[in-house]
């Protein structure tokens, strides 16, 4: 099990990270090639103003129109995406991994306000569970693999709180626990996480459109 | 070509008509039209309760209609007009009906050296082509896309063979239209047809045409080219060789093709309007040599300079040495010669004129309201309500302007010859 | 747990694409959906597919969704599941069946309005996955007749009506002698070159509603307007070929429209009151030329008259009394953000405005753009349905005592028109045009 844990928390961490910004930088350049070949006036009309103009409104919690019609959701995504990144890259415990390894730490949470930050995320993603089994559309929508993402996202979060809560069985939610996040960071740029990657593009540049060629608002 | 020879090159200027005056006469006047020679002068008027007619040098013609429109200069100096009464249509030449009357007649063009008058023509739902008066035998369910040969032989129209019922998109696609020549429609049915152009001689005529709903090509005399494209443009022959070109969309770039194949060994973003020089030496054509920037290419080979709002009346002079153009950007529009644009920037600009010797550019721009006549960039006569296309002298070294000036409040119409400065 | 969802489709017959799914086969499907995926599915349209996390929150941004009683494959991510995706994940291997329910749902249950394109939070632009779909309906040649008619009539005649090139001149000139008769020196001036303005309509003005060229020729002759129209095609700036996805007629239509206002040397196009027209002049048909904006200035009616009205050239001699309510047409208000001037132009020329809740960009499309009333009496009842929404707009309306409803865009009339007779709605619908020319000093 040392070993184990031993390759999770050493090649495996370089395995992900390098999938995940290689798969990053292949996705977002690749698809800026194919754009340049098949999309040219998205280069055209791609304006940085009207592009941060709507990325403005849209990171703002109830700033558009569709987060005040869904209040509670607006909310809840907030919520679950602001612990979703901030809780790993602040949790005490995984500065102190850095620490350990390189020698320099950061700005961190006691891990008392992580198990609360991994509750939120873990609340949120039932949220989203329900919305997926209890709405009628967005049921519909769903696909087996949003059912799995949806789960891939929450399993570092439940075991890493199982693992710090030391509840029966935390050895193997801390092995379950590096692994679920490697791969969680590694599965980013390869499936639909990728909107992480996109939104800036996507958004940005309907905002263009919308702002510098068709002079409306798009939130 | 119009026949600059036989014109009054005497240096000097002509008051031929007072179009300030005429404002007075009648109840209103129309825009005005200006013969080749720039001699006469005319515009429709409307006489008040008797109807309309054409004042020409302050004369009047001596019929009048319910409505007269569409007055025009043929290149042999004849002027031309189209009258209307009692719903019926005539051509009106030099004052003279000409022909019968037709339920409706529009669409006047002339031969190269006006020798020839066409105009498309309904009746009873029926069409036809009137040519010199007379009108074909055969008769379409509709016609469109008229046009005459440059040495007057031939017209040829789009139009349709068959009735389709309302709705009827089969039918459509089986095709409807043929190609019609003289009145005769000897090639294959078509969905659509469009422009078309003629040899220097008259013999063939070109027409872009659509064969199927996703192919298009290139009709020699009404039979299309075997290779389709999933688009064309208008199609131009070669003066010397005779030779067919039409620009061609393969893949997601344009080029120049000839006979089906490519001619030019690059794709563009668009390529259109290409023109051959006199002596079928140099082919050039309006591209887009990039997303929204735009220039022209000749022989294939592009300009350095791109415009982003268009490009647009490429000219070129008779050996090809020199090629012209308008180009605009960001509103502002010039002219440009051999990739150099002049340093103004006008409101609005008429297309480039050639001088005979293929030295000189001369154009219409109009900045503020007020147009002038520019050659080579420079102002040659300025301050004019409205100017018409100069025309240079045969020796190139003079200008014939004629333009509308403000004279004290009232319309003068000018004609003058000026002499323009050394060799450049 | 199942619900019932999915309406009824394929149980309207329509010529078009009855006709065009008899002639189909899977492999013939396949290979056109796989040269076109390779050819024309760019970096867009990927990621949009790649990325849409279905969250369902573009779902109460489309009036077929609100309107069909929530049925989730209104939704625009549910229109996107049950065609393109699915098109795409099977590399074209789907059977004839399918495709016919495809092309029912991207021509008759889209209106290309893009209002959930600025509800996605991720910015996915549904209308253009729903184009994409057209555009192989068009390939593989299964479209709605009735507007597949319309675009063939485009093809031959350049524009959208059938209208022949003497019927086109005639219409004019009758319009003219009409007006002479209230306003006696005015003129349609035909070719005239170097006018500020040229003014160019929808096919079925000439057609159907003539007296709109009527109006339009009285209020530029009161405001001293330099204007002309073309004696020859060109003068039509519609374009159902867009909506069709015939990409190459649809520039084909353009470029003659853009070359006959700079061969008549025009300094800007002027442009009736429709929606569709000015998306394919102003957006979509100048970029298949590759033009990055149009080479001649496009103004939409709505723009012209704000500033006519604005320089004082129209003068009105009475406001309107009746209330008004304002219809914000999806492609001049998403599409060029002229609600406000439209609400000013309103303003000026209406005693007491009514507002539709929501409105401006947020407005609720007529359930008739996009193509979709040019796909005809097939689908009218599946599109009145679709606009319940729009409807229930209107009523309030109604409720709080409005009785005209300004919409200044052709296919919202027609639109609009069958929404207030099928909900029993009694307003009236006019054009801006129409309020001018009423209220106006002539």
């Amino acid at each position: 099990m040392h070993s184990l844990y031993a390759f999770l928390t050493g090649s495996m961490v370089w395995v992900s990270v390098l999938l995940f910004l290689g798969g990053s930088v292949y996705s977002l350049v690749s698809r800026a090639v194919m754009a340049r070949k098949m999309d040219k006036m998205v280069y055209s009309y791609f304006s940085l103003h009207y592009a941060l103009r709507s990325i403005f409104h849209w990171v703002i919690p109830y700033a558009a129109r569709n987060w005040r019609l869904h209040p509670l959701f607006t909310f809840v995504t907030f919520t679950f995406h602001i612990c979703l990144i901030w809780t790993p890259l602040v949790l005490f415990a995984h500065v102190g991994l850095f620490y350990e390894a390189w020698g320099f730490s950061w700005w961190f949470i006691p891990d008392l306000a992580g198990d609360v930050c991994a509750g939120l995320v873990l609340a949120c993603c039932l949220f989203f569970l329900g919305r997926r089994l209890f709405l009628r559309d967005v049921r519909y929508l769903s696909t087996a693999s949003d059912y799995v993402m949806l789960a891939l996202v929450a399993a570092p979060y439940l075991t890493g709180m199982w693992a710090h809560r030391q509840w029966p069985g935390h050895e193997t939610a801390l092995l379950l626990h590096v692994f679920s996040g490697e791969l969680l960071l590694a599965l980013i740029p390869f499936t639909k996480l990728g909107h992480m990657l996109f939104f800036l593009f996507t958004r940005g540049y309907i905002g263009s459109e919308f702002g510098a060629v068709r002079h409306a608002r798009d939130w | 070509m119009q026949d600059t020879d036989n014109r009054d090159w005497e240096l000097g200027e002509k008051t031929p008509a007072r179009p300030g005056e005429w404002a007075g006469q009648f109840e209103w006047v129309e825009e005005p039209e200006v013969s080749p020679d720039g001699e006469r002068l005319a515009a429709v008027v409307n006489t008040g309760e008797d109807g309309f007619t054409l004042c020409v040098n302050g004369v009047v013609w001596e019929n009048l209609y319910e409505r007269v429109w569409y007055p025009r200069f043929a290149p042999d100096g004849r002027l031309t007009a189209l009258a209307q009464r009692d719903g019926q249509s005539v051509l009106c030449v030099d004052g003279e009906e000409e022909g019968e009357w037709h339920d409706f007649l529009w669409d006047t063009l002339f031969s190269g050296d006006g020798g020839t008058i066409a105009c498309a023509a309904q009746n009873g739902g029926a069409y036809s082509v009137v040519k010199d008066g007379t009108r074909w035998e055969e008769e379409f369910f509709n016609l469109s896309g008229l046009a005459v040969s440059p040495e007057g032989s031939k017209c040829v129209a789009v139009v349709q063979v068959e009735q389709m019922p309302a709705g009827d998109i089969t039918k459509f696609q089986e095709g409807c239209y043929k190609i019609a020549i003289n009145g005769k429609t000897p090639g294959a049915r078509l969905l659509s047809a469009w422009d078309t152009a003629f040899s220097k001689d008259g013999a063939h005529a070109a027409t872009e045409v659509r064969v199927s709903p996703y192919d298009y090509t290139i009709a020699v005399d009404g039979v299309p080219w075997e290779k389709t494209f999933p688009g064309v443009w208008r199609p131009r022959f070669n003066p010397k060789t005779g030779l067919i070109t039409a620009p061609v969309k393969i893949g997601s770039g344009w080029t120049l093709a000839a006979g089906g194949e490519p001619l030019w060994d690059r794709l563009f973003t668009q390529l259109w309007r290409h023109k051959y020089s006199g002596d079928g030496s140099r082919a050039a054509a309006v591209i887009a040599l990039r997303y929204g920037r735009w220039s022209v290419a000749v022989d294939g080979v592009p300009w350095e300079n791109t415009y982003g709002d268009f490009v647009d009346e490429l000219a070129l002079s008779s050996d090809g040495s020199l090629v012209a153009c308008i180009a605009s950007d960001q509103g502002r529009r010039t002219i440009v010669v051999n990739d150099r644009p002049w340093t103004g920037a006008y409101d609005m600009v008429w297309p480039p004129v050639i001088s005979p010797d293929g030295r000189r550019v001369a154009a219409v721009v109009e900045s503020g309201g007020k147009t002038a006549i520019a050659v080579d960039g420079a102002v040659l006569a300025s301050g004019f309500l409205k100017a018409f296309p100069p025309v240079f002298g045969p020796g190139s070294d003079r200008v014939l302007v004629r333009a509308i000036h403000d004279s004290g409040g009232k319309a003068l119409y000018v004609r003058k010859v000026l002499q323009l400065d050394g060799p450049r | 747990m199942t619900d019932e969802i999915g309406a009824p489709r394929g149980h309207i017959k329509d010529v078009g694409i009855e006709t065009g799914a008899a002639r189909l086969t899977p492999e013939i499907i396949r290979k056109t959906a796989l040269r076109m995926l390779h050819e024309e599915a760019g970096a867009r349209l990927r990621t949009y597919l790649d990325i849409c996390v279905r969250c369902g929150l573009c779902s109460n941004a489309c009036h077929y969704y609100n309107s069909m009683g929530g049925d989730p494959t209104y939704s625009p991510a549910g229109k996107v599941k049950e065609t393109l995706s699915v098109i795409m994940a099977k590399n074209g291997r789907v059977d004839v069946e399918f495709m016919k329910k495809a092309c029912e749902i991207a021509f008759t249950e889209c209106n290309l309005c893009r209002r959930c394109a600025m509800y996605c939070p991720l910015g996915i632009d549904t209308a253009t996955m729903m184009l994409f779909v057209r555009r192989l309906c068009h390939k593989l040649g299964m479209v709605p007749q009735y507007i597949q008619d319309t675009a063939h009539s485009h093809s031959a005649t350049m524009n959208q009506m059938w209208v022949k090139e003497d019927e086109w001149i005639d219409s004019l000139q009758w319009q003219e002698n009409e007006a002479r008769e209230e306003v006696p020196d005015l003129r349609i001036p035909l070719e005239k070159e170097g006018a500020d303005v040229f003014y160019s309509v929808i096919g079925p003005e000439p057609k159907f509603r003539a007296q709109l060229i009527y109006q339009a020729a009285v209020i530029f002759h009161k405001a001293g307007v330099n204007w002309t129209m073309p004696a020859t095609p060109g003068w039509d700036n519609s374009d159902m070929c867009m909506y069709t996805g015939d990409m190459e007629m649809m520039s084909r239509l353009k470029k003659l429209h853009f070359e006959t206002a700079l061969r008549l040397r025009a300094k800007r196009i002027v442009m009736g009151e429709c929606g569709h027209a000015f998306r394919s002049v102003y957006d979509m048909g100048n970029r298949a030329l590759g033009w990055r904006y149009p080479p001649v200035p496009v103004i939409h009616a709505i723009d012209f008259f704000h500033e006519i009205l604005t320089q004082g050239k129209i003068k009105v001699a009475q406001k309107y009394e009746k209330p008004v309510t304002i219809h914000d047409p999806c492609n001049i208000v998403r599409g060029r953000g002229l609600h406000e001037k439209l609400r000013e132009a309103v303003g000026m020329l209406c005693e007491t405005v009514i507002e539709m809740e929501p409105n401006r960009e947020h407005n609720y499309c007529c359930a008739a753009g996009g193509g979709v009333i040019n796909c005809g009496p097939p689908f009218k009842m599946k599109r009145v349905l679709g606009a319940r929404v729009k409807g229930d707009q209107l009523m309030e309306v109604h409720k709080k005592g409005g009785v005209t409803c300004i919409a200044p865009c052709h296919n919202c009339h027609g639109g609009l028109e069958d929404i207030l007779h099928h909900y029993k709605i009694p307003m009236d619908l006019k054009f801006l045009g129409d309020i001018i020319y009423q209220c106006m000093e002539k």
